[in-house]
């Protein structure tokens, strides 16, 4: 089977964007007629990763009515024989892609259970002022997919490059 | 006390608190972008009820999915619940539903009654 693309977008993923986008996945993974617990899998990594950009893109679009500032990026869902694959790219600062990359590799270096704890222990620290996120979403993409986090970055200027994230749920 | 009642939308939750029972309900989905802005009328009616020293508090949960920051907020109630059942010694119980084919949502119920010393029933529907 060739990889088919059941889900691609491009821009500002806002509030709205999120939850249509996110209505769309549900229902054509239901229509697949799927285990619920994978739909419920991928439906997670998905709205983590999507508001991963959101939060931490280094390129915003600001929607002056409202006066948010909303990440741009791409997400794309993709379904191979075997796997579903969430896939995202955005801009990120250079000078935050040396702890991201580490955090990626210490969640990829951790088993189930070290993730559980890791998570546990994450979703108790107090919350940093002005940041949305709960720091975890990394995390619980890991836990939800059972597979190494694939990253990469590629250098665009002095100050961004991208961030390529591929995650993976099995399909049984 | 006023009772809150927020509705639910396709990416909050619908809340029902009732200052007369003291059943506190929540269902349904939550994925705002900000979890904290949707949370914090919650965290300040419930501390303002505490107040009220209510000799009973049951907290039905039946959630379909949770995004990482509004799990953070449900376990920010869950410790202000917490504090207020070890230091009063209260009657304080918490209800999580799941549907019975929904292990995502067990477990979830599962890790979180792990942690907390509340009362806690798994409940299947």
């Amino acid at each position: 089977m060739k990889r088919e693309i059941l889900l691609k977008f491009e821009g500002a993923i806002s509030q709205d964007t999120l939850v249509a986008l996110a209505e769309n996945v549900k229902n054509k993974l239901s229509q697949r007629g799927l285990n619920p617990v994978i739909i419920k899998k991928v439906f997670a990594i998905f709205i983590e990763l999507a508001q991963n950009v959101y939060h931490h893109s280094g390129e915003k679009t600001i929607f002056k009515k409202s006066g948010k500032r909303v990440g741009r990026g791409s997400i794309v869902i993709k379904e191979t024989a075997e796997f579903y694959l969430i896939e995202t790219k955005n801009l990120i600062e250079n000078n935050k892609i040396q702890s991201l990359g580490e955090h990626c590799d210490y969640i990829n270096s951790l088993d189930q259970e070290g993730l559980k704890q890791l998570y546990k222990e994450q979703l108790k620290k107090p919350r940093i002022p002005d940041k949305a996120g709960a720091g975890v979403g990394l995390i619980e993409t890991a836990r939800k997919s059972g597979y190494l986090l694939r990253y990469e970055f590629k250098p665009v200027n002095d100050l961004y490059s991208y961030f390529f994230l591929s995650v993976r749920v099995k399909k049984e | 006390m006023e009772n809150l009642k927020i509705p639910a939308t396709k990416y909050t939750l619908e809340v029902n608190l009732n200052a007369g029972t003291g059943i506190l309900e929540m269902f349904g989905s939550s994925y705002p972008e900000n979890a904290i802005d949707f949370f914090q009328p919650i965290f300040d009616w419930i501390k303002k009820y505490l107040t009220e020293n209510p000799q009973k508090i049951v907290l039905n949960l039946k959630i379909n999915y949770l995004n990482t920051s509004s799990a953070k907020c449900i376990l920010d109630i869950l410790e202000i619940l917490e504090q207020y059942y070890k230091e009063k010694n209260r009657d304080v119980s918490v209800n999580w539903y799941y549907a019975e084919d929904d292990e995502d949502t067990l477990e979830m119920g599962e890790e979180i009654a792990e942690d907390t010393e509340i009362p806690f029933n798994l409940l299947s529907f």
